[in-house]
């Protein structure tokens, strides 16, 4: 189970101060509402929402033109966790020394993870981690498994498969493919096995996740097939003293943006 | 929160518990196996209960400061003509700062929409302080 974080905190606070288990019921305008926020959605032309402070209160604006639901209620939950996290955040004085005040800025809210912060709020007020867990321990873990969380919770399978690993149920390793390379894996640490090597490179010709590439990013696979089986030596390497073993790889691509996340597992 | 605001919020949540339906009270009690045998589940409910009543009446009033406050455009756009030296101001000041998912890019015309989202809420801070009947102070 993940580390307890001050945004997961705050999160569980949140929840607890409100008296709900989770924020399933609640449209997220009236959330923002009730912690003294004002959330509007609105064509954004840069960007997909946006928090603006000032002593009385903030600002969220999300831009209307996010197609997914899911998504909308995640940049939601991203720009409360801000209101929550940081309306009162004192910059620090070199944000203002700079000479690209813009620069100078943009380098603040990296370098002090506010953003990272913000999305761990939002993963944690979509997706209770009492409850997440409720609803998944004891099943065995599989594509349907995952949809059924994420529609319970109304998230993306994308972020339901990050917070399934965080909660360490089942072993899984997770690798995102950006523009048909591996930008970034991430794995549970029961998961044996070395990926570093393909950091940066395409996907081996025989895993799902090349043959979701080779298709424009389309759906190849559908309901029971969704889960592939695969040798193991796809992915990892595999050590001389180690044998070959049956994995399980399930690819969940987004054509938009050009991305497969790769979830693999043991049989 | 103005004085008038949290009046309202009390008003509504009084206005609640004597007009819900005792029966739909009942059911949702008796679901939530509370009848007195379980007090934290009951404090649980009115947390609850207290939190979307007040919910309800912000986000009315919001509402309503939103409907006004966009109709002053040029307060809405002004200090948009040098948007850099405003922004360092506004961040020198330390009162408020504004926080974007795509900072990387962000261009002038971002900087000005930031711009302008900051003094659309300052003007509701105005209008709300004022009270919504007296816009002609702003």
């Amino acid at each position: 189970m993940g580390l307890i974080t001050k945004p997961k905190f705050e999160a569980q606070k949140l929840l607890r101060e409100i008296g709900m288990d989770d924020i399933t019921d609640i449209p997220m305008d009236l959330l923002a509402a009730g912690l003294d926020a004002t959330l509007i959605e609105e064509p954004l032309q840069f960007c997909e929402g946006r928090i603006t402070f000032s002593p009385r209160r903030s600002l969220i604006k999300i831009n209307s033109n996010i197609e997914w639901p899911e998504r909308k209620r995640f940049i939601s939950a991203h720009e409360i966790g801000h209101h929550i996290l940081h309306k009162n955040m004192d910059l620090p004085p070199d944000t203002f020394s700079t000479v690209n005040i813009v620069a100078g800025f943009e380098k603040h809210l990296k370098t002090g993870k506010q953003e990272i912060e913000a999305n761990e709020f939002a993963a944690e007020l979509l997706m209770p981690t009492s409850k997440f867990v409720q609803l998944a321990k004891g099943k065995p873990f599989s594509p349907q498994l995952l949809k059924d969380i994420a529609h319970h919770f109304q998230t993306s399978l994308t972020a339901t498969v990050f917070k399934y690993l965080e909660c360490d149920l089942h072993p899984l390793c997770l690798i995102m493919i950006d523009n048909g390379n591996i930008k970034y894996f991430k794995k549970s640490s029961k998961l044996n096995g070395w990926l570093e090597d393909r950091l940066h490179m395409s996907p081996p010709p025989e895993s799902v996740a090349a043959e979701y590439i080779n298709h424009n990013y389309d759906f190849v696979y559908k309901e029971e097939e969704k889960s592939q089986l695969i040798k193991k030596s796809v992915w990892f390497a595999i050590r001389s003293w180690e044998e070959d073993e049956d994995y399980y790889e399930y690819c969940i691509p987004t054509k938009r943006y050009k991305t497969v996340l790769s979830v693999l597992w043991q049989k | 929160m103005t004085e008038q605001l949290r009046k309202n919020i009390e008003d509504a949540e009084m206005h609640f518990f004597m007009q819900a339906d005792p029966d739909i009270i009942k059911q949702y009690l008796d679901e939530c196996d509370i009848e007195g045998k379980n007090l934290t589940k009951k404090e649980v409910l009115l947390k609850r209960i207290k939190f979307l009543s007040k919910a309800s009446v912000k986000k009315q009033h919001d509402s309503n400061l939103l409907a006004i406050a966009i109709k002053y455009k040029e307060a809405i756009e002004k200090n948009t003509s040098k948007p850099l030296q405003y922004l360092r101001n506004i961040m020198a000041s330390k009162v408020s700062a504004s926080y974007n998912n795509s900072l990387d890019k962000l261009s002038q015309e971002e900087i000005i929409e930031l711009i302008k989202d900051q003094n659309l809420i300052n003007l509701m801070d105005q209008l709300e302080q004022n009270g919504i009947d007296n816009e002609a102070k702003i």
